[in-house]
């Protein structure tokens, strides 16, 4: 039982950033119907982004982990949205209206340039920073010894996930640019017809993905305190797995995916083998395509003649 | 209609000329050096058989085209000129021309409420300072959308759409659907309210509703409203001035009693008279002798 409470927190934390991820994936394919498969990459970025600015900020003296964390993250996002934008407005705008491969082929084009381009600027050694947010409660103690553990650090991964998650609810639901991306994702041209500047909305969409990728980046950077240029892969794909799990083009659908994935590598790591953790979560994936194409939350795509 | 009103009629502002206009796809020429102009507070129908270049007109004055040849000037509000062939589609509803499509195209999964305030996107996004102020509910904001709501609902109220407000718009019938469209497009504010044969697919008592809306746009908002209508039911009732075309040309031109009379388009629409020339193939099987052939 104490057992089972460890991992399911360990869990809810490891879901929680691939859900920010997947967020990312499944916003810019509901505007475009593509995959952005540089989206890994942005979040790497992020994350070296952190370690940079923690190292800057060390050396500065802000050692004050409320006003570095709130720092990195400002910088953080503020980097990625830039990448965001830019990969966008190269890599996919001029492609808008090709056939559906181009811009597939331009992502993976971008994902490779985007690996190798941090693998040159930083090199391919792994970079740790120190923890900056250590210890935290103690919830059961068993006799024999055993402890379950909640650190701060967790804590505040979860709280800042269901923070985003909110304010990005009420972003998507309550106001003009929400109403706009989802007029976007229903019928571009009409959309553009009643006043909505297309391009600045899908420019906009890549821009909020990018700056959600970039807290699971400062996240991770803080959780593992170690991250190198390939980091952005794994994670892309598990994200990825995270929105088709959860019904791609679906928000809701997308955090409920992260937090399955999450949970599923924590309990398959926890009572098997952890070396089998990522076959696992590959295998839900393919379990919920044969039997639920359009995933946990999507809706069915009817072609109406 | 008094001589008052006909005074009345050709006084009021210009609001759309179209000079010259030329649309050309490859080899074909869709609309071949059409003229005319659509006045504030008329309703000016384009009509024509299938084929004559009705909707192509359109798509160049809503910047779905680019056209090949000519001019598109329209007047905004502000009296200031604009050249709609140099504007791009989305501002094209900022300086006040909406439309409407042959085939419906709302957004079927958003709510008819939702479908009205997209259609105000372009103040709702000004005045919620790029949705920062609407994220953080800022009293701004929140006026500014209470006006959207207050905007949508007086034209669902005008459509009688106001029980349906939060339904999905794909559930919505048929005849509803189209009336929606007509409000949303009045939501965008127009100078200029473009029409792609609203009554087509409703039943006689829809298309008189229609009119009667048609109508009370004219009159109350005193917009232009432009009309591409096969329904002729609707469009003799409620033009002010209509505008033939056949072959993507203009053949004719004037009021509905003129346009009805017209020679020319009762020939495009119900072909040629008895004593015109038979065609040659045919005038062979009957052993006949054409002029000028066979000499």
């Amino acid at each position: 039982m104490e057992y089972f409470l460890q991992q399911l927190i360990n869990g809810l934390t490891l879901g929680a950033i691939y859900g920010l991820i997947a967020i990312g994936y499944t916003m810019v394919y509901g505007i475009i119907g593509m995959i952005n498969f540089a989206h890994g990459e942005i979040y790497m970025i992020g994350a070296f982004v952190a370690v940079i600015a923690f190292i800057v900020l060390g050396l500065a003296g802000i050692t004050w982990a409320p006003a570095a964390i709130a720092l990195v993250l400002l910088l953080s996002m503020a980097f990625t949205a830039v990448y965001g934008w830019t990969v966008e407005r190269f890599a996919y705008r001029p492609l808008r209206g090709a056939p559906r491969l181009a811009p597939l082929i331009s992502a993976i084009g971008m994902s490779i340039l985007l690996q190798n381009y941090v693998q040159l600027l930083q090199g391919a050694r792994v970079k740790p920073i120190p923890p900056v947010v250590q210890g935290g409660f103690t919830i059961i103690e068993r006799a024999d010894g055993f402890a379950v553990n909640i650190s701060y650090l967790q804590i505040l991964i979860i709280l800042t996930t269901v923070a985003l998650m909110a304010g990005f609810t009420a972003l998507i639901n309550g106001t003009p640019l929400g109403r706009a991306q989802r007029a976007c994702e229903q019928d571009k041209k009409m959309a553009g017809l009643l006043g909505v500047d297309v391009d600045r909305t899908i420019s906009l969409t890549f821009v909020m993905g990018a700056a959600l990728a970039a807290v699971a980046g400062v996240m991770v950077t803080m959780y593992y305190g170690v991250i190198d240029f390939f980091i952005g892969f794994l994670a892309g794909v598990k994200a990825f797995t995270a929105a088709v799990l959860g019904g791609i083009g679906s928000l809701p659908g997308a955090m409920l995916g992260g937090l399955a994935i999450g949970l599923i590598e924590a309990f398959w790591s926890g009572y098997f083998s952890i070396e089998y953790k990522d076959v696992a979560a590959f295998s839900i994936l393919v379990l919920v395509l044969i039997f639920r194409p359009t995933g946990l939350l999507g809706r069915p795509e009817i072609e109406k003649v | 209609m008094t001589a008052l009103d006909t005074a009345a009629a050709t006084a009021a502002p210009v609001l759309l000329k179209v000079e010259h206009l030329c649309m050309r796809f490859g080899g074909l020429l869709a609309v071949n050096d059409v003229s005319f102009t659509a006045k504030a507070g008329q309703i000016t129908a384009v009509i024509g058989p299938n084929g004559a270049g009705k909707t192509t007109v359109f798509n160049c004055i809503t910047g779905f085209y680019r056209p090949s040849a000519g001019r598109l000037s329209f007047r905004g509000d502000d009296g200031t000129v604009h050249l709609l062939e140099r504007l791009p589609g989305y501002r094209i509803a900022g300086i006040g021309v909406a439309r409407t499509f042959q085939n419906i195209r709302l957004f079927p999964r958003m709510s008819v409420l939702e479908n009205l305030m997209v259609a105000q996107h372009r103040p709702l996004m000004r005045a919620s300072a790029f949705s920062v102020a609407g994220l953080l509910g800022l009293p701004s904001y929140r006026k500014a959308e209470r006006e959207g709501v207050e905007l949508a609902r007086h034209w669902l109220e005008r459509t009688g759409l106001v029980d349906v407000a939060d339904w999905e718009a794909g559930n919505l019938p048929y005849g509803a659907q189209r009336r929606l469209e007509i409000a949303r497009a009045m939501c965008t504010r127009p100078q200029l309210l473009c029409l792609d044969e609203p009554a087509a697919g409703l039943n006689p008592r829809e298309s008189a509703e229609l009119a009667d809306l048609l109508r009370s746009i004219r009159d109350g908002e005193g917009i232009g409203v432009l009309l591409i209508e096969h329904d002729m039911s609707v469009v003799m009732t409620i033009s002010d001035h209509v505008v033939v075309l056949d072959y993507g040309r203009k053949i004719a031109e004037g009021s509905p009693e003129a346009v009805r009379s017209d020679a020319a388009v009762i020939k495009a629409y119900l072909g040629e008279d008895e004593d015109d020339p038979l065609p040659p193939e045919v005038a062979a099987d009957l052993g006949v002798r054409v002029d000028g052939e066979g000499a």
